[in-house]
């Protein structure tokens, strides 16, 4: 359906966007993932049509957007801060894209009624939107939005200036909505767990780049590269070079360990790369006496306690790892940490 | 309590009472008691004479004029304005400073100046006409722009469409252009975006600027008596005519409550509008976000226009009077056929000169000295009472608020109506104006003192209540509080408060021209009666003192800018 083709943009004089392509399918939802400046909101804006690109081209089932103005493309597009008109009640905001469609009177009331009671706010229909709150914005933002049935949403940062149990009960919301509307969707977000959550494709963005795209597990499972790890908050990184390939093995200056890898990937024998130590799948081992590969000493800087386990911060011949136990340890303890199959990347 | 503590407590009462009784006590000798005159004598003499019909005729038609003119200036104002506005609300362009910095002129340029800068652009003898008369060969002036109706209302457009800028530009610049950009997702159209969002979220200020530029072209003085000429009269002009040149107090008196009756409305208008407008809620955000270089060509050729257009208007009439002012025209002469033009600085040269024998002739140095000391009078008694009435304002007691309502009233008055006050009530026996030089500086004060209020009192307020209790523990009296704690404190503000009124002093016309002595002029007054007689050197010395004038006020502008920054 869309297809982004090369699009490069240059922002004061540096490029912001350096030839980015993806493709949105049908009631698909895809998440651009990337820091802030990386350029994810402006690549938003062009497909928009609110601005320019210097290079590229959008197509919507093969035709070109480029002479399309905006108004005439019927993308819908959710702003970061919502932009809900200010001297309209929330009614009225949500029956904009109708009345710029020339729907009025009932019909329009009454999809408007819908939409609201989608997003659960049914009752607010004749407020003032200065008058809610910034998860209710976001709301009849997201109806305001979806009324017109646009042909691709586009959400940018929707839930970037709410506060955390806020974010995760609209992000449910909002999985349900697109779900249930299957309208194509790109969801933009500088937050990894929010692009696990969303996606059903993920599209990691790096300086006006895209690094690597997939499904959130297998993003996960296999980034692209160190960067892309760190940035999926996965920050247990080591210099090391491949000892072995049959089985993949890697040396590094904590030891030796049998690592698994990205099965499209090739490795030559001493070439250099970067180990990722996952951690949940460490565990803490009585002694020395697993099997040689995968073992990790080091000692306990930091102890925090978390739901889901005890986040131990280690300090491994002066690196510092983070893993999480299941058993608490104390501060200033030496441990060995045994690491399996499965808990070693190689990158 | 011991007898110290009543005698200090009776003290810190006084104190106190003192700050909002000083400036209730200026307010009520130079404001109320010169109105209430008017009314009085107004009303005392109609009832017994009435009006007479042509009084009438000359009151409506003064009141008709009045009416059309602002109109129809408020309406090119608009004209001039709203692009321009539009300009500077949605880009940045180059040169964007030099042109904001320029519109901020015309709201300190005296009447009288901006009066000799059009004169010195389009008069008789300024350059357009002496230009096309050597170009073409002609024996007359081909632009007889000058004592019409046409050059009011382009001087009232050079005054006020600075205030369509700001009001109207800054209210743009400040709305958020995601507004217009989620409309256009939504499907509008560009015309429609701005028909459902942009134009209704500006219409407040809008209806705010059109309010205040009608209320300054409806109370406007100077441009229309220097430049309309005998046959226009505005209700201000008129009050002048009948009062000075008429004798007819009691006209003038009844013009003064007509026009304090139109003033005091179209301010409550603007006070209603100007308060809905903060009704209007908009998303908070960083200043100068929406601002952007144009983009598209048309975009381009609008903004480089319209900007043009505006330093046009701005630059041009203040260039020419600089211009002008060092310039011998061959015009200046008898045959007006050949320009032969050459730089002089004679005609500043002959401010010093006393030529002429005559009794009420006084060289323009004297008017410039005499301006310099009413205007630092000014400036005493403004920031005495300024800071006085600042500190009573930020009383939270009833009378603070009070008079700050007072304080505000002079800024509805005009300034004619003031000097007509003065004149009625402290010309007559026992007291004479003539004995009275206070009375200039007293009116200048009364016109400033809101500004230098506005400008301490939230400086002061600045001021956190503990640093001046941390000062008191320390043994400090409240005089070196003041003098150690308050005054580093709001010295800036001071030092722009004793400018602005400085300036105001300087330029001050309306009031001035009723209260001058003949053998006293300030410089306006002397550059008025220069440009209204014949002559060469008349008109090039004109031009002399309105360019000092000018560059004193670019000057403050400057020194106000760098203080506030």
């Amino acid at each position: 359906m869309l297809e982004v083709q090369a699009i490069t943009k240059t922002y004061e004089g540096k490029p912001l966007l350096r030839g980015i392509s993806l493709t949105v399918e049908a009631g698909e939802t895809i998440c651009l993932l990337g820091a802030s400046g990386s350029g994810k909101s402006t690549l938003l804006r062009i497909i928009a049509g609110l601005e320019e690109a210097e290079g590229g081209q959008i197509l919507w089932d093969g035709v070109d957007q480029a002479p399309i103005p905006v108004h005439q493309r019927g993308f819908g597009l959710m702003f970061q801060d919502y932009a809900l008109f200010p001297h309209r009640t929330v009614a009225e905001n949500v029956a904009f894209g109708l009345k710029m469609q020339g729907v009025s009177g009932p019909p329009a009331e009454r999809r408007v009624d819908e939409a609201l009671e989608k997003v659960h706010m049914s009752g607010f229909a004749r407020r003032r939107v200065t008058d809610l709150s910034g998860g209710e914005q976001q709301r009849v933002a997201l109806a305001r939005a979806l009324v017109p049935q646009p042909r691709l949403l586009m959400l940018d940062e929707p839930l970037g200036a709410l506060d955390r149990g806020l974010r995760e009960q609209l992000l449910e919301e909002l999985r349900r909505v697109l779900a249930e509307t299957a309208i194509p969707a790109i969801y933009v977000t500088h937050d990894q767990e929010e692009g696990f959550a969303i996606a059903d494709r993920l599209v990691l963005l790096r300086e006006g780049r895209v690094v690597q795209t997939g499904a959130p597990p297998e993003v996960y499972r296999y980034p692209a590269d160190a960067e892309a790890a760190r940035f999926l908050g996965l920050t247990n990184l080591l210099a090391g070079e491949v000892a072995a390939l049959q089985p993949l093995t890697v040396r590094t200056s904590l030891g030796i360990f049998q690592a698994e890898a990205d099965p499209r990937r090739a490795f030559a024998l001493g070439q250099r790369v970067q180990v990722l130590l996952r951690p949940l799948h460490a565990q803490l081992s009585p002694g020395a006496d697993a099997a040689g590969a995968g073992q990790l000493d080091g000692r306990v800087v930091d102890v925090l306690f978390r739901p889901e386990g005890f986040r131990v911060t280690l300090d491994c011949a002066g690196q510092r790892l983070q893993f999480l136990l299941t058993q608490p340890v104390k501060a200033g303890e030496a441990v060995s940490l045994s690491l399996p199959l499965g808990g070693v990347l190689c990158l | 309590m011991s007898a110290a503590q009543l005698t200090a407590a009776r003290a810190a009462r006084w104190r106190r009472g003192a700050l909002w009784a000083v400036p209730f006590a200026f307010l009520a000798l130079f404001f109320f008691y010169p109105l209430l005159t008017i009314f009085g004598t107004a009303g005392e003499s109609l009832l017994q004479n009435g009006v007479g019909a042509a009084g009438w005729a000359r009151l409506t038609r003064a009141l008709g004029f009045t009416f059309w003119q602002a109109g129809l200036s408020t309406l090119l104002t608009l004209a001039v304005g709203l692009p321009a506005a539009a300009v500077f609300g949605r880009y940045t362009f180059p040169g964007k400073r030099l042109v904001g910095i320029l519109s901020t002129l015309p709201f300190i340029l005296p009447t009288v100046v901006v009066a000799a800068a059009f004169n010195a652009l389009v008069g008789p003898r300024g350059w357009l006409n002496v230009g096309l008369m050597d170009l073409m060969g002609l024996k007359e002036p081909p632009i007889q722009l000058l004592n019409s109706l046409a050059a009011i209302v382009l001087v009232h457009v050079f005054y006020n469409a600075t205030i369509v800028i700001r009001v109207v530009g800054s209210a743009w610049a400040q709305l958020d252009p995601r507004l217009e950009q989620a409309a256009r997702v939504l499907g509008a159209s560009p015309l429609r975006a701005w028909r459902e969002v942009t134009f209704p979220l500006l219409r407040p200020a809008l209806w705010a600027a059109v309010v205040l530029v009608f209320l300054f072209d409806f109370t406007s003085f100077g441009v229309v008596l220097l430049l309309g000429g005998p046959r226009y009269a505005t209700l201000e002009v008129e009050i002048y005519i009948q009062a000075m040149q008429m004798l007819n107090i009691p006209l003038a008196g009844l013009l003064s409550l007509i026009q304090m009756g139109c003033t005091l409305a179209i301010t409550a208008l603007y006070t209603r509008l100007s308060r809905q407008q903060g009704d209007i809620p908009l998303t908070p955000r960083v200043h100068g976000e929406g601002l952007r270089p144009p983009r598209s060509r048309a975009a381009r050729w609008f903004v480089f226009g319209v900007a043009a257009a505006l330093l046009l208007l701005l630059a041009a009439p203040l260039g020419a009077l600089g211009a002008r002012s060092v310039t011998r025209l061959a015009g200046d002469r008898e045959g007006r056929t050949s320009l032969e033009s050459g730089l002089t600085l004679d005609y500043y040269r002959e401010l010093f000169v006393n030529r002429r024998e005559v009794y009420f002739y006084v060289p323009p140095a004297a008017a410039l000295r005499n301006s310099l000391v009413y205007a630092a009078e000014t400036v005493a008694i403004s920031l005495t009472l300024g800071f006085l009435a600042a500190y009573a304002v930020n009383r939270k007691g009833g009378w603070g608020r009070v008079l700050n309502l007072a304080l505000m009233l002079p800024l509805g008055t005009s300034a004619v109506t003031l000097g007509l006050g003065y004149l009625v009530a402290f010309n007559r026996p026992p007291l004479e104006i003539a004995r009275l030089p206070f009375l200039i500086p007293a009116a200048h004060s009364l016109v400033a003192l809101p500004f230098v209020v506005r400008t301490l009192q939230p400086a002061l307020a600045s001021i956190p209540v503990r640093l001046r209790q941390a000062a008191a523990t320390l043994g400090a009296s409240p005089w070196q509080v003041w003098k150690w704690v308050d005054l580093p404190i709001v010295g800036r503000a001071a030092l722009v408060g004793a400018i602005f009124s400085f300036t105001i002093s300087l330029g001050e016309f309306g009031a001035t021209s009723f209260l001058a002595r003949p053998e006293y002029p300030t410089l306006p007054v002397a550059i008025y009666r220069f440009l209204s007689q014949p002559g060469a050197y008349n008109y090039g010395q004109a031009m002399a003192m309105s360019t000092i004038l000018m560059l004193v006020c670019a000057l403050s502008i400057f020194l106000m800018e760098k203080l506030e920054a």
